[in-house]
């Protein structure tokens, strides 16, 4: 058995261990209150945008747009929505698994969102095209604009034949699991009666609704998995302070033990010396 | 609601900043991608486009303004939906601010550059327009004729 001082020593370093992880629990859970908001702003307009692009479903001109275009698939394209920064459980391994899972036996090409997924495809041998590594949290609505902007291009230029969103959906605190989502090219899901007519011109319409809907689309895939980063870390945090106070519970009472043993030595000692 | 005998319009904004915004309107004015538009209570059903610009709301005499940052416009039985990248009231503008991006803009265009950054700093001299005159709640400023003759 360790001595009383090494042990006092541990349970020190616990202590500001555990320190850390309350830290890291508190801003994690500022932070998820805070994409919480975020989120909330986004869903509805999200939603109604997705119901204006459904709404195109039954209108037969969209198909000679080139964002309809069903073409044979060569390549494809992955946004992977990963995490800059660790300490989140298993978060990131649990979207990146699926990803790679879900490029097997596609020719892919991967739009890589975060330092870890950065790391992962790399280790795996993908093909990356594009990277966003260290956005923070204040540039994700503008940062999303861009994501948008260079898909939407690498699909017009035929550098990719589908584009697929990958990340994590946010349930509720305890629940989230991955996602993939086809954005590109777009879907008929449920055809919807149209409201009248397309100003000023369906071209002209298109022009501007595709990139404000796929802008708003990649701001809410990344705020879900934003949002479950955070929440994933906050549980990491909170098991990792009840096992740092076990710990120090066992090393207590290891110490008082100890104490304990040493008093009652000396104590025979005494009493030894005196016969 | 009080019953009214002329039919109303009802306008709705949604933003994705969370911004809600809900008004009754006898007429609404607003910045299309190819020039305005004016929406009066029975309208045809119609979906559009929106540019960066002013929506005006008139309302029992009233007039609001609001700056909107492109969009989707969609009309249908007098329910007017917008949803909009940014939606400001003149007290949210910093004025300020708005006229420094002007300046900077303007400075930036003096010289040599690419396309696509020329684009951008057009785009960044009109939103700081609209600011402008929305934040200042005159509608004669004529900042928009000043802009096409330097161009």
């Amino acid at each position: 058995m360790s001595s009383t001082r090494e042990i006092k020593q541990r349970i020190k370093n616990i202590e500001s261990v555990r320190q850390l992880i309350h830290g890291m629990h508190m801003v994690a859970s500022t932070q998820l209150r805070r994409s919480g908001k975020q989120l909330e702003g986004i869903i509805p307009v999200q939603k109604e945008l997705q119901r204006k692009i459904d709404e195109l479903a039954v209108v037969d001109e969209t198909r000679k747009f080139p964002y309809y275009e069903h073409r044979r698939v060569r390549n494809s394209l992955y946004v992977v929505f990963s995490a800059d920064r660790g300490l989140s459980g298993s978060y990131n391994n649990r979207v990146l698994n699926f990803a790679l899972e879900e490029m097997k036996g596609k020719n892919e090409k991967v739009f890589v969102i975060g330092s870890y997924g950065y790391r992962f495809f790399q280790k795996n041998k993908k093909n990356i095209v594009q990277s966003v590594i260290g956005l923070p949290d204040s540039r994700i609505y503008y940062g999303s604009e861009n994501i948008a902007k260079a898909l939407l291009d690498l699909f017009l230029k035929r550098k990719c034949d589908e584009v697929f969103l990958v990340y994590t959906e946010f349930e509720n605190i305890l629940l989230s699991r991955p996602k993939i989502e086809r954005i590109l090219p777009l879907e008929t899901r449920r055809p919807e009666p149209v409201a009248g007519t397309f100003e000023p011109s369906l071209d002209v319409y298109l022009k501007h609704l595709i990139p404000f809907y796929l802008h708003m689309t990649i701001f809410r895939a990344f705020s879900e998995a934003h949002i479950s980063e955070q929440a994933s870390r906050m549980l990491a945090m909170d098991t990792a302070g009840s096992n740092a106070e076990e710990l120090v519970e066992k090393l207590q009472r290891n110490l008082n033990r100890q104490r304990q043993q040493e008093v009652t030595q000396e104590l025979a000692e005494i009493v030894g010396q005196r016969q | 609601m009080a019953k009214s005998e002329t039919r109303k319009l009802e306008l709705n904004i949604l933003t994705p900043r969370g911004v809600k915004f809900k008004r009754e309107a006898d007429f609404l004015a607003m910045r299309a991608v190819d020039g305005d538009i004016g929406i009066l209570p029975n309208h045809a059903p119609m979906t559009s486009s929106l540019g960066d610009g002013i929506l005006r709301i008139l309302n029992d005499g009233e007039e609001e303004k609001l700056a909107l940052f492109e969009g989707v416009v969609e009309i249908k039985d007098n329910v007017v939906n917008i949803y909009t990248t940014i939606a400001q009231h003149p007290e949210e503008i910093d004025l300020e601010r708005a006229r420094r991006e002007k300046e900077e803009a303007e400075a930036a265009l003096q010289e040599e550059r690419e396309d696509f950054e020329m684009q951008n700093f057009l785009l960044q001299i009109r939103r700081a327009l609209v600011r402008l005159e929305v934040g200042v709640h005159s509608t004669d400023i004529g900042y928009f004729e000043q802009f096409d003759e330097e161009e």
